[in-house]
């Protein structure tokens, strides 16, 4: 299996305050990696640095090939990043949304490729219904469509299910895995242990900057009780070690 | 090319915050051009005629500090700049929004209020005014676009180092603001007609600067 991120000792400070500690880790194509910790324990800012939104120091992350000190540019072009909490264009309506980002990603067929996502989504309803008037898990929806409208290789969410109903989530669970079916590397960071255990393979637990735990998911069952939730819990009890 | 149109077809569309400034400032000029012209001199009335579409442009032109203070907070910077476009053409399409809603408002108060005034005063629009009234709304809106930017540059060097550009602008336009009001004959319409232009090649320069100082880091909310 081909690589899609390679990490090698990863450092990244805010001034002096460290928010990243020393992180390396390994990931092929077709998966599905949840990135697991607390508030403040850094996620934001590794996926950031993965993006190179937040350069990192040469040569540490490669995504995608392209390393992400100098290629965020190219790297952009071939993912797809929704931002925790990301606002929508509220007077825009859901096909001049994904139109919008349809055409800066270049997209060559933008009617086909819109109204794919949107079928896919189940938003065909709405296509032409002014945003403003959209629930909250409909906007995460139309977030999550504009970021696949140019079928990225790589798809990052950050926080996706934040605030969202338990069948909302449910849904919206159901459509990522779909995405890793069809082969999407999906990147999923959340402090909610339910939501990754229903859609990763992988799993990277960071907290306070630090890698506490990387590997199959099945492995990081094994520090709890059968369940994601109860090897965060116990990896938290364990001091974050 | 492409993404810079779209962009700017966005920001220009669906710049609703922008349009309710125009308003905004369609109702100022209406207030003082109209609530004082019984109280005041010919010549107050004139000297304030030709200093409220600077003023105009003034209550404009932060639209772009707006836009971009919004699509920080909001996290959509982060959405668009994470599509591979670049921070220049970011910067530009909404710089050029910017301009283009000021000119707008700047010309509807002039277009609707000036032929009014004219009966009263007499005072007719030239093509001189008319060219520096577009080069004030631009000059104006770079200023601003360089105080945002100079807000968001994370080194503070850089911060420094725009800092110091925009002092010189920021006194030129206090003495054109002094001068436009108080109609002093130190500076009449020619050494204006130079000025504005000057100002411009200056504060682009500004920009430039400022622009290449800058990362996606600089719009990524904390």
């Amino acid at each position: 299996m081909d690589t899609c991120i390679k990490v090698n000792g990863l450092n990244y400070s805010y001034g002096k305050k460290k928010a990243l500690d020393s992180l390396s880790f390994e990931m092929g194509q077709g998966k599905c990696l949840g990135i697991l910790g607390p508030n403040g324990a850094g996620k934001t800012t590794l996926i950031r640095n993965l993006m190179g939104v937040i350069p990192p120091a040469p040569g540490v992350i490669q995504t995608l090939g392209f390393d992400a000190s100098t290629s965020s540019e190219k790297i952009c072009e071939l993912s797809g990043y929704l931002p925790e909490g990301a606002s929508v264009f509220l007077n825009m309506t859901l096909y001049k949304y994904l139109e919008f980002f349809a055409k800066l990603r270049g997209v060559k067929h933008i009617d086909k490729a819109i109204m794919s996502v949107i079928e896919l989504m189940d938003l065909t309803e709405e296509k032409n219904t002014k945003m403003k008037r959209f629930s909250k898990g409909m906007l995460q929806k139309a977030k999550i469509a504009a970021m696949i409208v140019h079928t990225p290789k790589l798809l990052i969410l950050d926080e996706p299910t934040d605030g969202l109903d338990i069948a909302t989530t449910t849904t919206l669970v159901n459509y990522i895995n779909d995405f890793v079916k069809a082969g999407m590397t999906v990147i999923i960071c959340s402090h909610l242990p339910d939501v990754i255990d229903r859609v990763c393979t992988d799993i990277l637990f960071i907290n306070k900057g630090k890698q506490i735990f990387f590997g199959a998911k099945e492995e990081f069952l094994s520090k709890g009780q059968g369940s994601v939730s109860s090897a965060y819990q116990s990896i938290l009890d364990n001091g974050g070690r | 090319m492409r993404r810079f149109l779209v962009l700017l077809k966005k920001e220009f569309v669906y710049g609703a915050t922008l349009m309710k400034i125009m308003a905004y400032s369609f109702a100022i000029g209406y207030s003082i051009l109209f609530g004082f012209v019984s109280r005041l001199s010919e010549y107050m009335f004139l000297c304030i005629l030709g200093m409220m579409p600077y003023i105009i442009a003034m209550c404009s032109a932060p639209q772009i500090v707006l836009s971009i203070s919004s699509d920080k907070n909001e996290r959509t910077g982060e959405m668009v700049l994470t599509t591979g476009v670049s921070l220049s053409t970011y910067v530009f399409s909404k710089l050029l929004s910017s301009i283009i809603h000021t000119i707008l408002s700047v010309f509807l108060f002039l277009g609707i209020y000036l032929p009014a005034a004219g009966r009263i005063t007499g005072n007719v629009l030239t093509m001189n005014e008319v060219l520096l009234y577009i080069f004030a709304c631009i000059v104006i809106n770079i200023f601003y676009c360089c105080i945002s930017l100079m807000i968001r540059l994370s080194g503070f060097a850089h911060k420094l180092i725009i800092l110091a550009f925009l002092l010189i602008v920021a006194a030129f336009l206090v003495l054109i603001f002094v001068n436009s009001f108080m109609a002093i004959p130190l500076m009449d319409q020619i050494p204006k007609a130079l000025l504005w232009p000057v100002l411009f090649v200056y504060g682009s320069i500004c920009l430039i600067v400022g622009v290449k100082m800058l990362t996606v880091r600089d719009f990524v909310a904390k």
